[in-house]
């Protein structure tokens, strides 16, 4: 074998080798490439999921122009509850107006018991002096007497009945006092945790918007991203021409070898566009 | 602490201090007359409690409802947030 012959032979292995790796590296492209574009492919489908979860629990939280979301329906539990105390509150304010005019009738009626304790201490001593004048004259006096004596038992039942009043008015001024307490206490109720809520509540939506407006903004442009980067893996297809282009420049230098016909290789720009034709996007 | 100044048709009532359940006899003696306008003046009042709005709402209601015979005076601070909160902007006039 002369040494041209050796040499050909030579370079004909080492190409068939580079045309073996340049269809290894095709291969290798093809496969990164298709791995690339489902990986972005899944980002995409999960950051679509993702917006459209936000802008659900968005509207959720929100509601509509309505204001039917968790936000209004926590304004109108605050309002309905402030709602319900103001009226308690009223009715409450009522009903003690009411007690303390029942107390004062009480005191009054109290007062009054006193004079017929009084009327009673004084007809008491009515009968006993009754009694002692009856005593005074004699025989004469006995009918006096019966009369004196009905008086004291009239007295010490005027006065029994007197104490029950008493005891019975001690009891409802009692009672309405405690009223007065409870009452009081139901009417009085300290709104300032509820305006501090309220306050809450505000500040928190003014967060929750300026927050989904950012988030949203972060999002969009996260996808839009992905777009850009799923039609940037299309150069794959460019990439494969320039690989393909490549290959048979070799192939048709292999076949030159082989044949001894350099004259072949002379119109190889011709038959193959080469890099300059290959376009990325 | 309640303080009366009886004009001409107006009754003005100046509370200092706290607004709640402690002014009810006062209030109630007051329930009694019968002006063409009610003055409260709020001034000096830094709390109020949900006893002070149904005290005023007995007010509105006393004069059959008509928000121009109940005149809130002076609101600030506190009292102003509980009286916003409870929407009473709505139902008396606040100046």
């Amino acid at each position: 074998m002369t040494e041209v012959g050796a040499l050909a032979s030579w370079l004909d292995s080492a190409l068939g080798k580079v045309i073996a790796d340049v269809a290894r590296a095709r291969s290798l492209v093809g496969e990164a490439m298709a791995r690339l574009a489902a990986t972005f492919g899944k980002l995409r489908e999960q950051l679509a999921a993702e917006r459209a979860l936000y802008e659900a629990t968005l509207h959720e939280v929100n509601g509509n122009a309505g204001g039917s979301g968790l936000v209004g329906a926590l304004r109108d539990v605050l309002a309905r509850f402030v709602d319900d105390m103001v009226r308690i509150s009223a009715a409450s304010v009522k009903i003690m107006i009411e007690v303390e005019s029942l107390r004062g009738h009480t005191s009054t009626v109290a007062a009054r018991g006193q004079q017929i304790e009084n009327i009673a201490s004084k007809t008491r001593m009515l009968s006993l002096n009754a009694r002692i004048e009856a005593q005074r004259i004699g025989s004469s006096g006995a009918v006096f007497r019966v009369v004196a004596d009905e008086i004291k038992t009239l007295a010490r039942a005027s006065g029994e009945l007197s104490k029950t009043i008493r005891d019975a008015l001690a009891v409802q001024s009692a009672s309405l006092a405690k009223t007065s307490v409870e009452v009081s206490q139901l009417a009085s109720y300290d709104l300032d945790h509820v305006v501090a809520n309220h306050k809450h509540l505000d500040s928190t939506i003014a967060k929750l918007a300026a927050m989904s407006t950012t988030s949203l903004d972060i999002l969009a442009r996260i996808q839009t991203e992905v777009d850009a980067a799923l039609e940037a893996l299309q150069f794959e297809a460019a990439l494969n021409q320039l690989l393909q282009s490549i290959t048979e420049k070799l192939e048709a230098v292999r076949t030159a070898c082989r044949s001894g016909d350099v004259a072949q290789l002379a119109d190889l720009e011709v038959r193959s566009p080469g890099a300059a034709a290959v376009r990325f996007p | 602490m309640m303080q009366v100044a009886d004009q001409i048709d107006t009754i003005t009532i100046q509370i200092t201090g706290r607004f709640d359940f402690r002014v009810i006899k006062e209030f109630q003696q007051l329930l009694g007359r019968d002006p063409r306008t009610w003055v409260i003046d709020l001034g000096g009042v830094d709390y109020v409690d949900s006893s002070a709005l149904g005290m005023l709402l007995l007010l509105r209601e006393r004069v059959g409802g008509d928000s121009m015979r109940v005149q809130l005076r002076g609101v600030r601070g506190q009292p102003r947030d509980v009286l916003l909160m409870a929407k009473f902007d709505r139902m008396f006039k606040l100046d």
